[in-house]
């Protein structure tokens, strides 16, 4: 697991600055007058894996934004429980949207879908939902199985 | 089934569990009890964060890093002190002041406190100032950064508005400078009390060295600023800009900055990005809710039917606003609340810009409002101190705050007579 989440980190990271300096190329090209008609699609993609490799990430530190109020004053068996509750309720709902997310990317392959500019094949966007879902299932999974072996 | 949900949200809000999975959750149960398509979750996902403007916050992110790590606040700083050191109050005037145009560059406020409090701290109380002063106006002029665009609460407002960013942006400076006074005059007049004199006198070679050493770090707010209303780049454009530009600043002619660092910054950038948009993702699924209950127009209904007069619901949308600024960071409150209040504000007659200043104001004034405010813990971590002395120095800036945020209110003049020079009526 901490290999994964090594992996994710070292990859989001790679997303962020290749996003960062494709834009600046974009910026560059545009204020020189050249137009690529797929470049805003790429961007655009671009944010979207960087997003959702990103949270793999926050899955696998477990580093989310919440509201920790009522929560960091629990005692810690109750913080326990809610962490258990968080764990399973991440297994169940990532799962889901991974298979939801397989469903949706399949149809996007089988009808040759593409993106806006209709040069990028909408499968190069789509097929992060499935991935990191599964990933974020996996992570969860493996935050639950530390929980329990910490009971 | 509204019901169902409010209750079923503040549990799970309350519980600690995180905001994106509250919301994709609720979104689920929600579309599987109407028996919705799932494909509208799937949708949901990616249409929502799949915006080109979306992209100037890691921009912004990336290039507040790069400048608080690279040398560029310290300069800022040291040419502020050189410049107003001279006044009663000088020190914390400085540190509103160097607020200002740190904000003016990173728009992160727990980065400006850091940034600044770690050059500051020392320097304010060896000057005679109190250690609860100290960390109160280092603690509070973090929010400035907020308000002073560019701002990432700012961009979030606009995706769920469809405001103009480089309005908003124009809208944010007045505000901030108010924002800045009125906590410049609180400052003022300590010193005055506390019988604290000027820290140093006025030295034209000192003015001339930090000038010349800051001219570098000034041409980052010239190139965000000059480029968006110069009309020669748009917001995510300058965003990209500045992040070539203060990387080669800090890595090149100040040489304070590794490529080592650089990457460390890069790999922060990517998690504080995704930390903010997975939420921006979840609840662009929520928002089907909203929509399917026709909740912001219950609401408008609410209002209408109590007669509440426009000044009144002013009022109430601020007081909302402070109480869920001490409990939620500032990105999450605007995804989470713009949905609900503009609805509000907009049958009161506020100006969709004007709203969205008040709404950055109050979540501004948030950041460091007990019991949660971000900033507090920035400080008590930064300052190694308890959070009840944070606490207490902040007592009289949340007065002061709040007195410009009432203006700020009122007068929505400050909030768009420069959008209006710029853009036109």
């Amino acid at each position: 697991m901490r290999r994964l989440a090594v992996v994710c980190d070292q990859l989001s990271a790679f997303v962020c600055a290749f996003l960062i300096v494709a834009t600046a190329g974009a910026v560059t090209l545009y204020q020189l007058g050249i137009a690529i008609s797929w470049l805003d699609d790429l961007l655009r993609m671009l944010l979207v894996w960087l997003v959702y490799l990103g949270t793999v990430s926050l899955c696998l530190h477990n580093d989310h934004i919440s509201m920790d109020a009522v929560y960091l004053r629990l005692p810690p068996r109750a913080r326990r429980g809610v962490d258990v509750v968080v764990a399973v309720l991440g297994i169940a709902m990532c799962g889901f949207v991974a298979k939801i997310g397989w469903t949706s990317l399949a149809q996007t392959w089988t009808y040759g879908e593409k993106l806006s500019s209709g040069e990028i094949p909408a499968w190069m966007r789509d097929s992060v939902i499935p991935l990191c879902f599964a990933l974020m299932s996996v992570a969860f999974i493996a935050h639950l199985a530390k929980l329990l072996q910490h009971r | 089934m509204l019901t169902v949900i409010t209750v079923a949200a503040f549990v799970m809000l309350f519980a600690g569990i995180p905001m994106w999975m509250i919301f994709l959750a609720l979104a689920i149960g929600a579309m599987a009890w109407q028996g919705v398509a799932m494909d509208v979750v799937v949708q949901g996902l990616t249409g929502s964060i799949d915006k080109l403007v979306l992209l100037a916050v890691p921009g912004f992110i990336f290039a507040g890093g790069v400048m608080g790590r690279g040398g560029m606040s310290r300069r800022l700083v040291r040419w502020i002190a050189a410049l107003i050191g001279r006044i009663p109050g000088g020190l914390p005037l400085t540190t509103i002041g160097a607020a200002e145009l740190f904000g003016a560059i990173s728009g992160s406020s727990p980065a400006t406190v850091a940034a600044l409090g770690k050059i500051l701290y020392p320097a304010l109380v060896d000057g005679g100032y109190s250690k609860r002063f100290a960390l109160g106006v280092i603690t509070s002029s973090g929010a400035i950064a907020i308000i002073i665009p560019p701002s990432i609460s700012m961009i979030l407002f606009a995706v769920m508005t469809n405001a103009s960013i480089g309005k908003l942006f124009l809208a944010g400076f007045l505000p901030g400078i108010v924002v800045g006074i009125c906590a410049a005059v609180y400052c003022v007049a300590h010193a005055m009390r506390a019988g604290i004199s000027a820290a140093r006198s006025w030295s034209a070679a000192e003015i001339a060295e930090s000038t010349k050493d800051v001219l570098w770090t000034l041409g980052a707010p010239a190139l965000i600023f000059g480029g968006i209303y110069g009309g020669f780049m748009t917001p995510t454009e300058a965003a990209m800009a500045v992040c070539v530009y203060a990387v080669f600043v800090c890595v090149f002619v100040y040489r304070e900055l590794g490529w080592r660092e650089v990457w460390a910054i890069t790999r922060e950038t990517a998690v504080l990005s995704a930390k903010i948009f997975i939420i921006v993702a979840a609840s662009g699924v929520f928002s089907w809710i909203l929509t399917a209950q026709n909740v912001p127009q219950k609401l408008v209904g609410l209002v209408a039917g109590e007669q509440v007069p426009p000044l009144a619901v002013l009022l109430l949308i601020n007081l909302v606003l402070l109480v869920v600024g001490m409990f939620l960071d500032p990105n999450s409150a605007v995804i989470l609340f713009t949905p609900l209040l503009w609805p509000l504000a907009e049958h009161a007659g506020v100006d969709l810009i004007h709203f969205g200043i008040i709404m950055t104001v109050n979540l501004a004034i948030g950041m460091f409002s007990p019991p949660f405010g971000l900033n507090l813990f920035v400080s008590c971590s930064i300052f190694k101190v308890s959070s009840a002395e944070v606490v207490a120095g902040l007592v009289p800036f949340f007065f002061t705050y709040f007195a410009a945020l009432m203006i700020i209110t009122y007068i929505p003049w400050l909030s768009l007579v420069l959008p209006r020079l710029i853009f036109g009526a």
